[in-house]
């Protein structure tokens, strides 16, 4: 992955099989630093899971975000 | 003597594990003072948040060890009754001073921290229980540290220019230091010998250069270069002067000032025991 700072979203599951909640964000210049950070930042929970995701790679898929010209569901 | 002391060991083999684990926790102790000062000032939040975070770990690190030291061998190593002067204290050199920089914070973190994190794996198993107990939970926190490390380390690498130029330039200061720490070859044959560490501390210096090495462009800028099959100093330590009981070559010690806010000097009057 490219270095430069990006947003990272924080999704985490307090116990197998719970749903997955999004619990929050964080910048880092790479995947491998927002790992750490977001353990270090989001430590609330003992949880079961935590996953670092680059917002760049999330696209929606709500109808209202399809727009003409758009071919990945991103605004 | 405490009842429930750990016995089986024998007194030769106590005399060198003790200045071991004093080493273990005077550096944890002094290291987490440098992560605590690095929460306000790194480049980024989430470093500082990270680094505070270090900062706890290495401080609950050090008390464990305490504990131990003191159940163990009715030694008293608690950080607000220390009167130790800095010249008694088994830390290592490159934690003397203030950091001048994050390239100091980061050379720490991937070398100091990551040297204690390989001498506590030594006692994975280990005969002496106390601390065999404990060193799986530590290890595991300390995962998180290398991961911090190693990031940063690679980060700056790529960044070039003067953040690496002064990364290197800390991590060589680090290398040097923390070598000494691990001692001269052979120093700790018997506890290697009796099983109460699994590893000799040369072998765990190599391991440490070799890993440091492995994150580096050029390991030479750092100081080390390839000989057979490990990495070592270009410039080899020269143990006369090594002192076993602080495990240092350096004759000084932490900042008075620094030891004053560890012992919260200026707050004496506030204390509550």
């Amino acid at each position: 992955m490219a270095r430069g700072e990006q947003v990272f979203e924080v999704f985490c599951r307090i116990a197998p099989g719970d749903p997955m909640s999004h619990i929050g964000t964080l910048n880092a210049p790479d995947i491998e630093l927002a790992r750490v950070y977001a353990w270090k930042i989001y430590d609330e929970e003992d949880w079961a899971e935590m996953w670092v995701v680059p917002r760049a790679a999330i696209a929606s898929a709500h109808p209202d975000r399809f727009s003409p010209g758009s071919e990945d569901g991103r605004p | 003597m405490s009842a429930d002391r750990e016995e089986g060991l024998e007194t030769s083999h106590r005399d060198a594990l003790r200045p071991a684990i004093v080493a273990l926790s005077d550096t944890k102790l002094l290291l987490g003072y440098h992560y605590g000062e690095w929460t306000f000032g790194p480049p980024a939040i989430e470093a500082g948040i990270a680094a505070c975070s270090m900062a706890q770990e290495e401080f609950g690190h050090a008390r464990l060890l305490n504990g131990i030291l003191k159940r163990e061998f009715d030694l008293e190593v608690d950080p607000l009754n220390d009167t130790r002067a800095p010249a008694e204290f088994a830390s290592i050199a490159f934690l003397d001073r203030p950091f001048a920089s994050w390239a100091d914070v980061v050379a720490a973190n991937a070398v100091v921290d990551y040297a204690l994190a390989l001498a506590l794996s030594a006692f994975d198993g280990s005969r002496f229980q106390p601390l065999a107990k404990v060193v799986a939970k530590m290890l595991m926190e300390e995962r998180f540290h290398f991961a911090h490390a190693e990031g940063w380390v690679r980060l700056m690498e790529d960044r070039g220019g003067a953040p690496r130029e002064a990364t290197r330039t800390s991590i060589a200061r680090a290398l040097e230091d923390t070598a000494a720490f691990f001692g001269p070859p052979g120093h700790d044959a018997p506890l290697v010998e009796a099983g109460v560490k699994s590893s000799s501390d040369a072998a765990l210096r190599d391991r440490l250069f070799a890993r440091i090495a492995r994150l580096l462009e050029d390991p030479a800028t750092v100081g080390l270069r390839r000989t057979d099959d490990t990495w070592q100093l270009a410039d080899p330590v020269v143990w006369e002067g090594w002192d076993p009981a602080r495990r240092r070559l350096d004759p000084g010690g932490p900042g008075q000032a620094i030891l004053d806010e560890l012992r919260g000097t200026k707050n004496v009057a506030f204390k509550t025991a």
